[in-house]
């Protein structure tokens, strides 16, 4: 029944401001792209983990991880490139909203990795979710920065 | 004319249609007042539904059949539809189009239960497939069981839901007779390398039924029961359509429509290979029943009956798990053989309709709807149970699942959310699948392995290991305490080391693999072997030298004469990675650093051979046996900078196959560079055939998306021209000047788009080739460099399965491993590998002993392609 509703399903709740094009180059873009981004990814997760978990949906290419700006260590998001869009399509599928380290991660369709993006945005160096952020989460630094 | 809002409710409704018998009649009435006008959009709903609502076939039937009254021509253009579109899927081998062709047939034998068309008109049509199989066989073309087997299997599988009706027809008692002709006709066991379980301890592997043969034992059973008795055909999970509409309602005076003849496409192959991989057999957890009359504890009484007519008796001798607790003994009242075959098919379908759509958005993921499935409410352990083995029946499908493994893990993590008794019953049948595993094929070990890490992963590695705390008992190369070492291997990848430690028990500890680390013994051996070279370039890493400069020195200080090319890849590789070994990036860049100077010592040129194995065996070798999962990912960083090639890992593959026998290496040869055998040289062989795999999807998903974008621009040049008409004829001259125009803007991105649909689609065939080459330079690698040495183990594995299979199995030797992982090598990439090389293969064969040349050739093409040592035309 999935198939008799497929052309309802949104393609993505997120636009990246630094994108420079119109909407619909960008849907275009996410529509044929094999890169994605991961999301909520523990400070302490290693690369290889990440590794491990796509693998599953068919062969990694590369994994970028995301990095704080000053301090160069990893700041809780990656991006993760397969040879072809099948796969990539698969791990948004599949492993959407499951577990990596314990943590639920968030996948989306990214369009396209170029360098300068693997750094966070927030004023501090991370990534600017976790600047606002008022819970305590002992896996992304403990509270949120500002 | 109805607008699009008004076939959106249309649709709206036929999908959610519940087979309640007041929803049915409202929704029947709605649809009687649209009809005439709406028959094509209406008739497309409802084969829409039928093919993407698997468990509501009888629903949908019965709506037509309520429709058939008034509208007569909307259920003949139904009955049309359903035929042609039936014809397509049957014409096509692609996974959706082998499970719509047997939905629709399905629903093709529901048609004369509920009165839309004579008995023997739906008994011809299941005919036709059969005869088609029949066919095939006379013929006898090469690899034309797989697809005969199941032309054969999806009449049989209709017969469920229809069998009590169809059983009145005369055509049906010689319909079943060509069945079983068919049956006598194929070969058994088409595939006994995608035997999930070597038949059970003390039997050979003749003696067990096959998959096909049991669908028939079931069908049979109920038949011949159902000569006597209706009832006997009644399936518990079939709710019978009769309890929608009773009465008059139902005495359809109705015009019984009569269906065009089905035209079966024949279907020819390049080879065996080919044909296993378009179908594959049908999955499940286990391996098949003893085909003596003597074991059967249910109808003993029946013996002399059963024994002169030679029947295939359903026993429950070798399951997972025993029979009482998945489908009950078939007494009368309980449920009946076919009850068990419905769920399968009701699993088996639901997963397929529900895989597509993304997770956080799916409408109703594809757990929610297992959990909901109409099992027979009255014994829920053991739908569960039977779930649970269905669920891993088609996890561990040999060679591949329908779906990834992944889907399965995803699913089965769900449903231990949703239900909470069902964690434990899956428990009790990994627990079942434990204590046997020593039976267990090689890949079938792996993937649950793989699903039982990803598992506890996401289940804070909480796992009763109590239970099997045996393992630290016994020999290392022991099935049980090698799968036990392989999940938490696995489980080091995905969590921390001392996570992992912590949730394992104290006794367990020894199956822990080594703190990660490099090798030393492989790094000490390079040092010693490289006079001095490894040290200065270690020296070099650190001061971060660029390549050229590397290059020179290697040339002006005489250490590349010193060691040759090949010697100085290594030590130069082994002093990259040595350097890098902190994470994967750090291999990348060094990799990438030195990537000039790899290449010139490593390329093949006019006087010397191409020596990239050379990188290959180190990037192995530095991480081998010590760490859980660098070696593979050195490879593979080799393999996407394009300094290895595929040929290049089947070359290595030869060489340290053939140099450690011939070494005399000793048993454990962890130190000494990746055996074949262990875990890392299989995905290493893998990985360098999937990437190949993965290139050739990306040309042809890029070719078929540049296809879809010419076709919805010239869609829409069609429609801007129409407008443009229909604006000119209406006198609207602006307007029509304005279409044109964009029309011919259309125009122009049409002729762009054309030219980048010719510059996607001509790589297509090339990847296609690469793909055949890497796939088949591996199997043959693998083939000429091991037929020689596995004489003894395959003698092994062609006798009777050994007596003990649980925790006193006897140890495996490395050969039989060798073996093992050589066999499941050959049929993962058989559907790659192509004709061309599929007889390279056989020739490399000729050589080996019959017993090798059988295990190896059966995997290759399946006992369909190859018997002995002749191939079968």
């Amino acid at each position: 029944m999935a198939r008799l509703f497929l052309d309802s399903e949104p393609l993505t709740q997120y636009k990246d401001r630094l994108f420079k094009g119109s909407m619909e180059e960008y849907l275009d873009r996410l529509r044929s792209s094999a890169t994605l981004y991961v999301g909520n990814v523990s400070f302490f997760t290693s690369e290889e983990q990440i590794w491990s978990l796509f693998a599953k949906c068919g062969v990694v290419k590369t994994v970028i991880m995301g990095l704080d700006k000053h301090k160069l260590t990893p700041c809780g998001f990656c991006f993760v490139e397969y040879h072809n869009r099948v796969d990539a399509e698969r791990a948004v599928k599949y492993l959407n909203g499951t577990k990596l380290d314990d943590r639920e991660v968030r996948i989306d369709f990214d369009w396209g990795f170029q360098d300068g993006r693997q750094f966070g945005r927030g004023k501090s160096g991370g990534q600017v979710r976790d600047e606002y952020r008022t819970n305590y989460d002992a896996g992304r630094g403990g509270y949120g920065v500002l | 004319m109805a607008g699009s809002r008004e076939l959106e409710e249309m649709r709206e409704a036929i999908i959610h249609c519940d087979g309640s018998p007041e929803m049915m009649k409202h929704l029947s009435g709605l649809l009687a007042q649209d009809l005439p006008a709406l028959n094509e959009p209406a008739c497309k709903f409802v084969l829409e539904c039928v093919q993407n609502l698997p468990v509501k076939t009888p629903v949908y039937a019965t709506l037509v059949a309520m429709l058939n009254h008034g509208c007569g021509e909307f259920v003949e253009e139904v009955v049309r539809a359903t035929c042609e579109l039936l014809e397509t899927s049957l014409a096509s081998a692609t996974l959706d189009d082998r499970i719509r062709a047997r939905l629709l047939l399905r629903f093709v034998a529901v048609w004369p239960v509920v009165g839309i068309v004579s008995e023997s008109a739906a008994v011809d049509i299941l005919d036709a497939v059969v005869c088609a199989a029949l066919d095939a066989a006379e013929k006898g073309e090469p690899g034309w069981q797989p697809r005969a087997d199941y032309l054969a299997y999806i009449a049989l599988a209709a017969l469920p839901w229809a069998g009590g009706t169809l059983q009145k027809a005369k055509e049906f008692d010689r319909m079943m007779d060509s069945i079983e002709d068919y049956l006598r006709k194929r070969r058994q066991g088409p595939d006994p390398a995608a035997m999930l379980f070597a038949p059970p301890a003390g039997s050979a592997a003749d003696t067990v039924d096959d998959w096909l043969e049991e669908c028939w034992g079931r069908v049979n059973e109920v038949r011949k029961a159902g000569a006597q008795d209706e009832a006997s055909w009644t399936v518990k999970s079939i709710p019978p359509v009769t309890d929608v509409v009773t009465g008059d309602e139902f005495e359809y005076a109705g015009h019984k429509h009569t269906p065009p003849p089905l035209k079966v496409v024949e279907m020819t192959f390049s080879g065996a290979a080919e044909a296993l991989a378009a179908y594959p057999v049908r999955p499940r957890l286990r391996c098949g029943n003893n085909r003596s009359p003597l074991n059967s504890p249910v109808f003993l009484f029946f013996f002399f009956f059963v024994f002169l007519r030679k029947p295939k008796r359903l026993v429950s001798s070798s399951r997972i798990l025993p029979q009482e607790q998945t489908e009950g003994l078939w007494d009368a009242g309980d449920w009946g053989p076919l009850e068990r075959f419905v769920a399968e098919e009701y699993i088996a379908d639901t997963l397929w309709a529900f895989e597509p759509g993304f997770r956080r958005d799916a409408t109703i993921p594809a757990a929610d709807q297992m959990g909901t499935l109409p099992l027979p409410a009255d014994h829920p352990e053991r739908c569960q149970f039977l779930v649970a083995e269905t669920l891993f029946g088609e996890m561990l499908a040999l060679p591949r699942p329908a779906h990834e493994a992944v889907f399965y893990h995803i699913v089965i993590q769900d449903l231990c959310q949703a239900i909470p008794s069902f964690p434990k019953m899956m428990a009790k049948v990994v627990g079942q699948m434990f204590r046997q595993i020593g039976r267990m094929e090689f890949e079938a070990r792996e993937r649950l392995a793989d699903w039982m890490a990803h598992h506890l992963s996401c289940f804070e590695l909480a796992w009763p290991w109590q239970s099997w705390v045996h393992v630290a008992d016994q020999a290392s190369a022991h099935p049980q305490r090698t799968f036990c070492s392989s999940v938490v291997r696995r489980l080091c990848r995905l969590s921390y080391y001392d996570r992992v430690k912590e949730s394992l028990p104290d006794e367990l500890h020894c199956i822990m693999p080594n703190t990660p680390a490099l090798n030393p013994d492989y790094i000490l051996e390079t040092l010693n072997g490289s006079s001095g070279a490894l040290r200065d370039l270690q020296a070099f890493m650190k001061e971060k030298k660029p390549a050229a400069e590397v290059m020179e020195w290697l040339k002006t200080s005489g250490k590349l004469d010193a060691l040759g090319r090949a010697g100085a890849a290594k030590v130069l590789t082994v002093a990259a990675l040595q350097h890098g070994q902190k994470c994967i990036t750090h291999h990348n860049v060094l990799l990438k650093r030195y990537e000039g100077a790899l290449t010139e010592l490593t390329q093949e040129s006019s006087e010397e051979q191409g020596c990239a194995d050379v990188m290959v065996a180190a990037a192995a070798g530095i991480w081998a046996g010590t760490h859980p999962h660098m070696a593979v990912t050195a490879v593979s960083r080799l393999l996407e900078l394009g300094l290895v090639k595929p040929a290049d890992v089947a070359r290595w593959l030869e060489t340290s196959i053939s140099d450690e026998t011939a070494a005399g290496t000793d048993e454990d040869g962890a130190s000494r560079g990746v055996a074949w055998g262990t875990a890392d040289a299989w995905d290493i062989a893998c990985l360098a055939v999937e990437t190949v795999a993965a290139d050739r999807v990306n040309r042809e998903w890029k070719a078929s998306a540049a296809r879809r974008k010419v076709e919805a621009a010239e869609a829409q040049a069609a429609r801007a021209t129409a407008d443009a008409d229909r604006a000119a004829s209406q006198g609207r001259h602006v307007d029509a000047g304005r279409a044109k125009e964009a029309a011919g803007r259309i125009e122009g991105k049409i002729a762009r788009l054309r030219a980048e649909l010719d510059d996607a689609s001509l790589p297509v065939e090339h990847a296609g080739a690469q793909l055949a080459d890497a796939a088949g330079a591996l199997c043959l690698a693998l083939v000429k460099a091991l037929a020689p040495k596995l004489a003894d183990a395959a003698a092994d594995a062609a006798g009777p399965t050994p007596a003990e299979v649980g925790a006193d199995a006897a140890p495996e030797r490395r050969d039989q491993r060798a073996l093992a992982m050589c066999v499941a090598a050959l049929r993962r990439f058989r559907s790659y590998v192509g004709a061309e090389y599929e007889g390279k293969v056989r020739e490399a064969l000729g050589g080996a002993s019959a017993e090798v040349a059988t295990a190896l050739g059966e995997a290759m093409s399946g006992r369909v392609g190859f018997s002995g040592a002749a191939m079968i035309e």
